[in-house]
Formats: structure tokens, sequence, C-alpha cells
């Protein structure tokens, strides 16, 4: 008998046959299964293809050749298929990412791309594309201010009794250098986060929240070619759009949960405020995003 | 034309938000998205109950500050969209 590993992240209890060492430990009775098998060729009955994977309301098959394949059903199982070669960091890499995101998607819940901390028991997410500085402002925010981290690159937003919750994910952050140097963090005993992405995986777990928040604000940050960090808050229509494009693998799942998702950023915005960000897209606004942050949350 | 006492209603399967003073709305089959400027929303809250355009009319201008040939007009044109849109139905 191989050996099982429970974890909790995002919200739920994960029952894996493989490692993750990346999420918390936990014990008691899980609601995702992760096991090593065979992906099936296809998936019966109406799907849709896309690049590398094909996607129905409930199922899901991805191929990230050379490396692993993964099937995901029902918001309750992953298959993994690794290839022959398959660097273990490789096949965590897709999994805790995008995998998951689709199984979060499937429960009916709404993986956000954003970035989270904890401020007096309210969720203050960041969201952004790839590359504009999502961890490391949430990073700053908690050394400089002690904020716990809730979230690095998915955060989940789901309902309870009509009112929106914010769901923490794992206790793990990915860096560029770039950032690890902003942040003044050693890169001494940090692993890459795949065998040729130099990327740092860094674990936060002394300074991370597990749990359930209701959410408080959102910042949307953005890249501009202004001189100056700008800052506005974000109303009407505009508030649905600003966070709609933010929404984990939209264009993969394209309109197979739009009901849910529609009612789901409804009650989050009209919980939580939302704020656009505009930074320069070069020069260190670090110090300067965080204090505007800050004067904003504690408002 | 659009007949102004034929009364219409929105279709039951559309999903609505209102965002601050705007709404924002969507169709769950094709997973469109509409978005309503302030008097538009407010036309729509009305639609909730079967309304033709001539009750349209006379009840924004209880609340807004137009007169009734450009009331009129503008609530024709909405209609119009939103009919071709498929986003309201006759009223049985």
């Amino acid at each position: 008998m191989a050996t099982i590993y429970t974890y909790t992240a995002f919200g739920l209890t994960f029952s894996s046959e493989i490692e993750i060492p990346e999420f918390l430990p936990t014990t008691g009775e899980s609601q995702v299964l992760i096991t090593l098998g065979n992906v099936p060729e296809n998936i019966e009955g109406n799907s849709t293809e896309g690049f590398r994977f094909q996607i129905s309301k409930n199922e899901f098959i991805i191929r990230f050749k050379p490396w692993v394949s993964f099937y995901v059903c029902n918001g309750n199982s992953i298959i993994i298929q690794p290839e022959k070669d398959a660097d273990e960091r490789d096949v965590r890499v897709f999994l805790i990412s995008s995998v998951i995101a689709i199984l979060l998607h499937q429960r009916g819940w709404m993986p956000l791309h954003a970035s989270g901390i904890k401020v007096n028991n309210k969720a203050v997410l960041f969201s952004a594309n790839s590359g504009i500085g999502k961890s490391t402002i949430s990073l700053a925010l908690n050394r400089k201010f002690g904020y716990p981290l809730i979230a690095d690159d998915i955060t989940i937003i789901s309902e309870k009794e009509g009112k929106p919750i914010v769901h923490s994910s794992f206790p793990s952050a990915k860096l560029w250098q770039e950032s690890i140097d902003l942040l003044g963090i050693s890169n001494e005993g940090l692993n890459y986060i795949r065998k040729d992405v130099f990327k740092y995986r860094y674990d936060n777990r002394p300074d991370f929240f597990n749990g359930i928040l209701e959410p408080f604000i959102v910042f949307v940050l953005e890249n501009s070619d202004n001189e100056k960090v700008e800052i506005s808050e974000v109303k009407g229509i505009e508030k649905f759009n600003v966070l709609r494009i933010h929404i984990f693998r939209l264009r993969m799942v394209n309109e197979l949960y739009a009901t849910e998702l529609f009612k789901l950023i409804s009650i989050l915005l009209n919980t939580a405020k939302c704020f656009k960000i505009s930074r320069p897209k070069n020069g260190n606004t670090l110090d300067e995003l965080c204090s505007i942050v800050q004067s904003i949350i504690t408002k | 034309m659009i007949n102004e006492n034929i009364k219409f209603v929105r279709k039951k399967e559309l999903l609505s938000s209102r965002m601050d003073n705007e709404i924002v709305m969507m169709h769950p089959e094709s997973g469109k998205y509409f978005a309503l400027n302030p008097v538009a929303s407010r036309i729509w809250e009305l639609l909730e109950e079967p309304n033709s355009i001539n009750d349209l009319v006379e009840k924004l201008l209880r609340e807004f500050d137009v007169t009734q040939e450009l009331c009129k007009t503008e609530v024709t044109v909405f209609v119009g969209e939103i009919i071709e849109k498929k986003l309201i139905d006759k009223s049985e």
C-alpha cells in the first residue's frame, strides 16, 4: 500500500498519492482524491478542445508534453499520469496551479488570479496578470506591517448563505530573483519551482493564515507608462469588468461556468471595495505602493 | 415601430446584478454580458413587472427631470435594443 498524504488547501481537504510539500498537512476526511493512474484518451460526449486540453462541465484532460497528463472530474478527483522522465517539481507546478484551478471551477467556485493578506480578520486581495508583482506586494506588506499571507497566485472565492467568502490557498510563493532582491530575502536554500524555470519556491509557513475570511478590498494592479503610481476606486460596471478578466483560467473554461462566476463576482463586489492601481513599468515603486495600500486599508 | 401599449417583461433566465447605480446582466446560455447605465438600469428594474412603453414613460417622468418627448424617444430606443438582444419578452 502506497503512502497517502492528507493536506488542506483552497478550503478543501486533499488525499494524495503524491507528496505535495507546498501544502499544509492535515488529518480527517478528504473531499478530493489525487491518484496516479491512466488519463483517459478522450472525454465522452460534448466537450470543447483547446491547446493541450479537452474540457466539459464536469471533466477536464490536459497533457503537458513531455512531462505529465492530468484528468480532473466532478470537482473531487484528479488522476496524474507522469511520463517516464517527469521531474516531480514539473508535476507539482502544473498540479497546484492550472489543474487544481479547474477542479475548483468544477465545484462552482471562483479561482481568482490574486495574492492576498489578512487584515483585521478580512481578506485584502491583489489581482493582476503574471509578472506585475502580486506576490511581491503581499510579501512586502507582510514583512512591513505583519499582515498574515493567505494566497500567492490563486485565491478562492465561494459563497455561504448568500455571502462571499475567501479561502486561503497554501503557504508558498513563487518569486523571481528580482522580487527576492526587492524584498531583501536570501535565496540561500531555496529551490527552483521547476527544473528549468528559474523562479524560486518560497515557503512562508510562519506568516500564513489558513482559513476562511470575509472579503474587504480587491486591488487590481496594472503596469502603466506613467511616471507615478496612480490609484482610483472602481465603481459600477467597470468593477465587474476589471475583476472578471482576472478569473484564473477563464479562457480555458470559457462559458462553462458563466452562471456560477457571474453570481460569485456579483456577491463579491457587493461586499468588497475595488481599487485600481497603475504603477510605472520601470523603477522600484514597491515602498510607495505599500504606503498607498496601507493608507487605504487602515482608513 | 413598437406598439406603445404592449407590455414587456424581463426574460426570467437572465441574471442581473447591481453595481453601485449601474446594472450588469448576463444571458446564461450565451454567457454574454450587458451593461446598463443608470437610467437604463431604472427601466430594467421597472421591467421586473410587465410595463408598456407608455407605462415606462409615465413612471420615469415622475423620477427624472426630462421632457415627455425626450423620455419617450429614449425609452423607445432602449426597449427596441433590448427586444433585439432578446432580453425581454412580450408579457402574456
